[in-house]
């Protein structure tokens, strides 16, 4: 119920993360530890410093994490960013300034849901 | 089975290994799981001969790219298998020529990792040679084993991990009771996996590091029985030096 209910609050689909990885206790466990991962930092921290290339490897890892944990508005909105930023054209790639803003707010939406899960599971 | 995954993302990694755990558990195959940040990593550890059977391979990892680490891996004479992880279904590896043996799908699911692997641990064939050691007795993969020579009375058998096991029996007894056609009796005292030769000249080089003889008087037809085996086995040829 814990888990289901975490995944509504987020815009998640718990079964279909069920169906691909078959126990609320692998999960859980994982979904715990994104909070451990940096590639949200990193991003941040390289569109900052314009610094495109790195910025679009932690893009594509975050997307790739997400995807894998059923975080479903935060796997779109770091797809679009990552194309963004991955881009030949100029225009698109400034837009990434912009995306991220869709990426910073579904990622707090995230992180906040994860804090409360732990607290429930205490 | 010695698996390998390549992949940058230290989440996503352990996520894959935590699955694979999950499909060894009732298994009874032996297995371990070694897990690389980025491909140069693994390319050293298996130009020092490291044995892996399957290499998971992140398609794009950064730097170097899954493809470019599974292209070194063959030019190295790896013979294992390559899978890659891929957010695209029509991404056209095989263009590539590096003989992938399957490809998973992101987001990562068990029942996909379990179709690849299925098919692969039936290709390798679970056949395994009984060994006793002191009281116990040891299933070794016939993919584990990279030769048998014959020393005095007893067999010394060379497994790819590096350990040697006597068994005292006489060489042609253990071949007949192999009886799998990777084994060449390449010499009276040399029973090869030809799986593990990556050189023939007058003697078969292995990717371990030894060599192993060939009886001087049918260097060419024994050589040749090589060569049809690598040929209906594998896309990459052995150098054949004089």
């Amino acid at each position: 119920m814990i888990l289901e209910n975490f995944y509504a609050k987020i815009g998640g689909n718990y079964n279909e993360v069920l169906e691909r990885l078959l126990s609320e206790k692998r999960i859980t466990s994982f979904v715990i530890r994104f909070l451990d991962d940096n590639s949200f930092e990193t991003l941040c921290q390289y569109l900052d410093n314009k610094d495109y290339d790195s910025a679009f490897n932690s893009a594509h890892n975050l997307k790739g994490l997400a995807q894998n944990l059923g975080f479903t508005k935060l796997a779109k909105s770091s797809e679009k960013l990552s194309n963004a930023l991955r881009s030949d054209n100029q225009d698109v790639l400034m837009t990434s300034h912009t995306l991220i803003n869709d990426v910073i707010a579904d990622y707090k939406e995230v992180k906040a849901a994860i804090k409360k899960l732990k607290k429930q599971l205490k | 089975m010695n698996i390998a995954i390549c992949d940058d993302n230290l989440l996503d990694r352990e996520l894959i290994v935590d699955l694979l755990e999950c499909y060894f558990f009732n298994k009874s195959i032996s297995y371990s799981i070694d897990q690389y940040e980025n491909g140069d990593n693994l390319i050293y550890e298996i130009e020092d001969g490291h044995p892996y059977d399957i290499v998971i391979l992140d398609i794009f990892m950064g730097k170097l790219l899954g493809i470019e680490v599974a292209k070194n891996l063959r030019k190295l004479k790896f013979n294992g298998e390559i899978i890659f992880l891929t957010a695209s279904s029509d991404f056209a590896v095989d263009s590539y020529d590096v003989n992938a043996g399957g490809y998973i799908l992101k987001p990562i699911s068990y029942n996909k990792l379990k179709k690849v692997i299925d098919k692969i641990t039936l290709k390798l064939g679970t056949n395994s040679y009984c060994v006793r050691q002191r009281s116990n007795f040891l299933l070794i993969p016939y993919n584990e084993i990279v030769y048998i020579e014959s020393n005095n009375s007893k067999c010394i058998l060379h497994r790819n991990n590096g350990e040697k096991y006597n068994i005292y029996k006489k060489l042609n007894k253990i071949e007949s009771e192999l009886n799998d056609s990777r084994f060449l009796r390449s010499h009276q005292s040399y029973l090869v996996n030809m799986d593990y030769i990556i050189e023939a000249g007058n003697q078969f080089q292995l990717s371990t590091g030894d060599a192993v003889l060939i009886r001087q008087r049918h260097v060419k037809e024994i050589r040749n029985q090589y060569l049809k085996y690598n040929e209906k086995h594998n896309t990459h040829m052995a150098s054949i030096s004089n």
